[in-house]
Order: C-alpha cells, then structure tokens, then sequence
C-alpha cells in the first residue's frame, strides 16, 4: 500500500505508464515457482538484476523489453527514483522482435475463479490505536492505511445462504483468512486450531423480503500467544431473484499483536475494522484488474477452498 | 433527587468487555458507517494505471504495441495484499 499510496498515485508516472509502459503487477510467490512459460520468462528478467542471486527476494521493479532484456532493475521505493529509472528505460528502449512463448501453464499455480463463484472487495483498517508519532512519511502512511484483498464465496455457498444459512465453511474462511492485519505487508494467517470461536448466523430481514441479517463472533489466538483477534461480525445478505445482489458484511473487534512482515503494530490491543462488498462486473462484464488477483490466502488454494480434511 | 450517573457508570464500567468478552453486536449503522470510512468511492490514482495480471498476456501487448513492459513485482500481490 505505500508504493499505492506514494510512487503510484503521482501524476507523471501514471501519465508515464499509461503511455509509455505496458504495465504489469504480479506476486512473486507464483512466479518464482510456476515451471511453465510466464515463470521461465519472469526469472529470465529478474536474474538480469544487478546483485540478485537465487535465494534472494525477487521483488521489485523491472523496465524491460519483450525478449526479456532488462533495461532497468531496482528493489527500492520512491518516486524520483522511479521516475529517473522509468525515463532511462525509455531512452535505452529500442522497439525488437520477440518470439511468441507458448506452453502448458503449470497447473499448481493456476488461481481460476472456480465455476459459479463471486468475488468480494475485502478492505481492513486499524480504526483505533495508540500510535507512536509516525517517524516518517512512509510510517504515517502506514499507520493509516487501508489494505485490499478479495474474499471468493463459492456456488454452493451462496446457494447456502440463498437458502437461509450461513455456511461454516464460509465463516471459517473469513475467519481464517481475512480476519488479519495486512495494514502493513503480508500478514500470518490463522491455523485451524488458533480459532477459537467462529459462530456466524443468518437470520431474515426485516426490510425487504430477500435481505438477511449477519451476526456473529470470531475470536482467534495465536499458538505463541503473541496475537489475538476478538470481533464481532455484521452485515446483511440480499438475493434478486437467484443471484446474489448484495453482500454487506463488516467486521470490527479488538486486536493484538504483528507478524514478521508487518512489523511495528501499535502497541497493546487496537481496533482492526473489516468489510467486504460483493465486486459488480463492469456493463461490458469486465472486472477491475485488482479483483482478478486471487485471494492473499489462495496460495494454499485446498485449505482457502475448505477442502483440506480437518482443516 | 439523587443522581443515577454513578449507578450508570458501574452499569456500563460492568458491561465494558474485558480480555476475550466479544464486542457487542454491529448494527446497521456501524455497518454502512464502516463502509462509508474504508471503502473508496471512486477510483483510486494507482488505479487508473491499467494494470495487467498476466505476463505473458502483457508480453503479448507489448509486442504489438512497440512498448516496453514495467513489472511491479512484490511478495503479496502488489494490488492486492500489501
């Protein structure tokens, strides 16, 4: 979020990447594995960068052409560097042929929305916290950011709450993989046995006839007992006809405690605030590219999809 | 006329949730006001960039297009978990 919120929200690189560039934003854990043609391209261009061995993070940015030669190549943030280093690629840039890749994609790594699922906008903020004075501007953004991930609700799920209930499949989902402080980089997920309580109901509305109301509570805790969540869940469901139109869900409770890669919460328990909002297609039935990127969570794509026995 | 502020103190001081008490249910309210404060209503400027999610179709594009390719590549998606 700090790249979102900082070097991609400024006026002349937008204007660089819209015009200049063919912009492309991927995670690295897929790429890095993937033995198929996109993963044997996307090494070929990384290992171009100066310093980088295997075994090292392969994040960062690249410049590059499209027979894979690096023009520029660079793993820190800030916007006139970013700026200096998108113009140099473009002064080294010269237009060349390139072979057309082709291939099996490796299966392991193929993230497909599954048949009949839909997708929800999953946002999460640290509403309340006793933060320290932030040191810099890069920490303020932090302390108030909102981070971005998505939720896939499955067929049979919908058809479970078409029909009145809320799926324990679904609740240990969100419990497991979207109550989590990704405020500040790629949070630790919960284990099955770190959810202590996960009691989500479904109950009619008293608007219209097809909305009903969510209510429940999720409490977490890690197994080194560094991290907890207690929270309260909320909401509302509505269909139109079959389809589901309409899902309004929040959660907000007491948190505790970071993780490796989202280092310096704020001190002592502070309040971590979730929604989610079912993702409307465009009229020409798109969608917007960040809700193509599959969950955080989907990784591990069995034991997000609740099809790990036990799990 | 003794004041009852005292007594509702100790009321909502009993009721206040302690370690491990779940929080009190979210009404409606709080749940479109949660809405309203965390999701945004228009595009966001990193948005508008048009961000592709697929190398190879990327790839593609840029050799029709005679463009170069940049590469925002971060462990967690860049445009979605971190």
């Amino acid at each position: 979020m700090l790249d979102r919120a900082s070097s991609f929200a400024d006026k002349d690189v937008i204007e660089l990447l819209q015009r200049r560039f063919v912009p492309v934003a991927l995670d690295v854990w897929y790429e890095e594995r993937r033995q198929d043609a996109a993963g044997e391209f996307f090494r070929k261009v990384v290992f171009q960068r100066e310093g980088l061995t295997p075994g090292r993070t392969t994040q960062g940015f690249y410049a590059f052409a499209p027979d894979g030669a690096l023009l520029e190549g660079w793993n820190h943030r800030g916007v006139d560097r970013l700026k200096e280093r998108l113009k140099a690629a473009l002064d080294e840039w010269k237009p060349g042929a390139a072979a057309a890749l082709t291939g099996a994609v490796d299966s392991r790594f193929d993230r497909t929305l599954p048949a009949g699922a839909r997708i929800v906008e999953v946002r999460a903020r640290i509403t309340d916290a006793k933060w320290p004075e932030p040191e810099d501007e890069f920490r303020r953004i932090m302390q108030r950011a909102t981070s971005l991930d998505h939720l896939w609700l499955l067929a049979e799920e919908i058809e479970s709450l078409r029909a009145g209930r809320f799926p324990p499949a679904l609740a240990r989902r969100i419990a497991r993989f979207h109550c989590i402080d990704n405020t500040r980089g790629e949070p630790p997920l919960w284990e099955p046995e770190e959810v202590v309580r996960c009691e989500v109901t479904l109950a009619p509305g008293t608007g219209r006839a097809k909305d009903a109301t969510v209510d429940g509570v999720i409490a977490l805790r890690s197994a080194d007992g560094t991290r907890r969540y207690d929270a309260r869940i909320g909401g509302s469901v509505e269909f139109t006809g079959d389809a589901l139109a309409r899902f309004d869900l929040a959660i907000r409770g007491t948190f505790a405690g970071g993780g490796e890669y989202t280092c310096h919460p704020p001190p002592g328990d502070f309040t971590l605030a979730i929604v989610f909002r079912l993702v409307a297609p465009a009229a020409d039935g798109s969608l917007p590219a960040a809700s193509r990127v599959p969950p955080q969570g989907a990784r591990w794509l069995d034991d997000y999809l609740g099809r790990v026995a036990g799990r | 006329m003794a004041s009852f502020a005292p007594f509702a103190l100790s009321v909502v001081a009993l009721l206040a949730p302690t370690g491990g008490e779940p929080p009190p249910p979210l009404t409606g309210a709080d749940v479109a006001r949660l809405h309203r404060e965390l999701l945004p209503t228009r595009a966001e400027p990193w948005e508008t960039i048009g961000w592709r999610v697929d190398l190879l179709a990327a790839r593609d594009e840029a050799i029709r297009s005679k463009r170069p390719l940049f590469l925002w590549a971060m462990n967690g998606h860049p445009l979605g978990c971190v």
